[in-house]
């Protein structure tokens, strides 16, 4: 067993939840995103981030708008709707008892 | 030196290296294979390349253009086609990732310039069959004293294979599957290679010295034979050149000067420009336009040759295909033009008309005296020198003052009659595009004769009236003597006399030279 492996899984589970709270803060582009979660060192690759963005905008959970950006091309502005609120409220919902089981585990456990 | 192209990404355009080009664009495509061709593929792979354009901006600052080091950091940055989660996401993505984003590539033979002693083609059946090209090379050189057909294969082989040139082209050479990896193992490869042939250049083992050896052999056998090849080439490049140099001059002055080097060529035509044959036979005054795409039909190949020659002597790379692809357009053109132009010509020659005069000859002599009957062309306008004329089976053409004149042969056969007096029978025949066309055609033949005491003079010649066309005319003579008659049959005469006599059995060469009574059923000789 690998434990970059397991590792690199635990940080996929969770990177939905990532993006989602992040673009609850406020609408951001996607070089921004990755910007954050590399600092949080949730991504690897940033080929990740994309296909991502594209599901959840097609699960209505996102939409983005064009933008004029300061330099360079407009950029796609993604912003999360009423639906992507829900979910995140969901998620979060989630984490909480998940970190909270986790804990209780591991603290068992040790 | 490296060669570096223009991409566009996200409606920017960079300038990148060809290497890393070929790299980036096996990337995309393996992105392509594994999002799919779909609108989420195709908008993700918009989203990733808008990254791309973001990145390389960063990275390339003030260089020139992109390099391999800065896709491979990009693509690591981005993620290779197996790092990138598609994780969760539905059925399509996972059996796209099970399929592999790489396409097996099958074998194909195409010429290794990296293991070439001549052009690579044995280098390229190695690769191809996954052998040492020593084994090619040697069987090539043993084929070679099987009458040549060694050589013959390799020049076959050498214009039809292509030569390996990009890295994908290589590996589709050796075989291998063109994925992202493998392509950069390919470039990583070359480069060690190259490194590797510089240490050969040091003194090797005694083992390795014999194998050298044969190399060294063969590249200077190579050598030699490229030499031998190129001078060959370079020599049919002027024979072409300087043929084709001489047959358009040729044409230009048999065209329109009726020139010397023409003459040369096909003797009878003299000083004869072809123009002004063309003229005797078309209607080219009315249409001279003709002369343009007769002419291009002859210059276009001649032109082609030439521009063959030249670039086989000099063995430049030249972009023509477009102009040779007009070039065919235009002769296409021209051939069509041509054509369509002789076809309503040859309208002018389907009705077939003939118009018959008789004439009654009284000549003033004594019933012993024979008629002498001469053919010779001292008779008024239509005699000249035939030297100077261009002649064609039957028919001879001439030009003065710019007017053709065409003459023809006419044809004489002997009959009797019962009447008292000779008579010529004039039977002109024609054709020409409508009846009464044809009808005129014919009655512009003229035909001179004279009768002076017991001598009868006809011309060898016919003529037409000054500027007609050919239309195919031609003149019957039918003399018809009364019998009993004596007549004197010149030698002048066999020039016209017609092979088939209907009244007399004998063969024109028998008939010459001697003095016949005219009998019933036979001419009769004299005692």
């Amino acid at each position: 067993m690998n434990a970059e492996n397991s590792k690199a899984q635990m940080r996929k589970g969770v990177l939905e939840l990532c993006i989602l709270s992040i673009l609850s803060r406020g609408d951001s582009y996607a070089s921004e995103l990755i910007n954050k979660l590399k600092e949080a060192q949730m991504i690897v690759v940033e080929g990740t981030l994309y296909p991502m963005l594209t599901r959840h905008k097609n699960a209505g959970l996102l939409t983005y708008r064009w933008e004029e950006s300061p330099q360079g091309p407009p950029r796609k502005y993604y912003s999360l709707t009423d639906k992507g609120k829900e979910y995140l409220t969901d998620l979060d919902q989630t984490w909480e008892e998940l970190i909270n089981t986790v804990n209780a585990i591991r603290t068992n456990a040790a | 030196m490296k060669k570096t192209l223009t991409v566009s990404l996200n409606g920017v355009a960079y300038s990148i290296d060809e290497d890393a080009f070929t790299i980036l664009e096996s990337y995309i495509n393996a992105l392509k294979q594994k999002f799919g061709n779909n609108a989420d593929g195709q908008e993700i792979l918009r989203d990733i390349e808008e990254r791309m354009a973001e990145l390389f901006a960063e990275k390339k600052g003030k260089t020139e253009s992109i390099s391999l080091s800065m896709v491979n950091e990009v693509i690591d940055v981005l993620g290779k086609p197996e790092q990138i989660d598609s994780d969760d996401s539905s059925a399509p993505y996972e059996e796209n990732t099970k399929n592999e984003y790489t396409q097996r590539s099958t074998r194909k033979l195409y010429r290794d310039p990296d293991h070439s002693i001549i052009a690579g083609v044995a280098g390229g059946l190695g690769s191809y069959f996954n052998t040492d090209p020593i084994v090619f090379r040697v069987l090539l050189i043993v084929l070679l004293f099987a009458h040549g057909i060694g050589l013959l294969i390799y020049l076959v082989l050498w214009f039809a294979l292509p030569k390996a040139i990009t890295p994908k082209q290589k590996m589709e050479m050796k075989g291998e599957p063109i994925t992202l990896s493998s392509i950069e193992k390919n470039i990583k490869e070359e480069y060690d290679e190259i490194s590797e042939n510089i240490r050969k250049i040091d003194p090797a083992g005694v083992s390795q010295k014999a194998v050298g050896m044969v190399e060294t052999i063969l590249r200077g056998i190579g050598r030699v034979f490229i030499v031998v090849l190129k001078f060959f080439v370079a020599a049919i490049g002027i024979l072409l050149l300087a043929g084709a140099a001489i047959m358009l001059l040729s044409l230009i002055s048999a065209l329109f000067f009726g020139g010397l080097a023409f003459s040369t060529i096909i003797p009878e035509l003299g000083g004869f420009s072809l123009i002004e044959f063309f003229s005797s036979v078309f209607d080219i005054s009315t249409s001279s336009w003709i002369l343009i795409p007769l002419t291009l039909i002859v210059v276009i190949p001649l032109l082609t040759l030439m521009y063959l020659g030249v670039r086989m002597i000099f063995r430049f790379r030249a972009n023509d295909g477009i102009p040779g692809v007009f070039a065919a357009v235009i002769w296409v053109f021209s051939v069509v033009a041509v054509a369509i132009f002789i076809f309503f010509q040859a309208k002018s020659f389907t009705i077939r008309e003939s118009n018959k005069e008789e004439i009654t000859l009284i000549p003033s002599k004594t019933k012993e005296q024979p008629l002498i009957i001469k053919a010779v062309g001292t008779i008024d306008t239509l005699s000249f020198n035939t030297d100077e004329a261009l002649r064609f089976n039957e028919y001879t053409v001439k030009v003065t003052d710019g007017k053709t004149l065409i003459m023809g042969k006419p044809r004489l056969t002997i009959s009797q009659t019962n009447e008292q007096y000779p008579t010529l029978v004039l039977e002109r025949r024609s054709r020409g595009g409508t009846h009464t066309l044809a009808h005129e055609n014919a009655n512009k033949i003229e035909y001179r004769y004279a009768l002076t005491d017991s001598l009868l003079t006809l011309n060898p010649y016919f003529g037409l009236t000054q500027g007609e066309k050919w239309r195919a005319q031609e003149l019957f003579l039918e003399l018809k003597i009364p019998v009993g008659t004596k007549i004197f049959l010149d030698k002048s005469l066999l020039k016209i006399l017609a092979a088939n006599q209907t009244y007399s059995n004998l063969w024109p060469d028998e008939m010459i030279g001697k003095t016949w009574v005219v009998g019933h059923n036979e001419l009769e000789l004299t005692e």
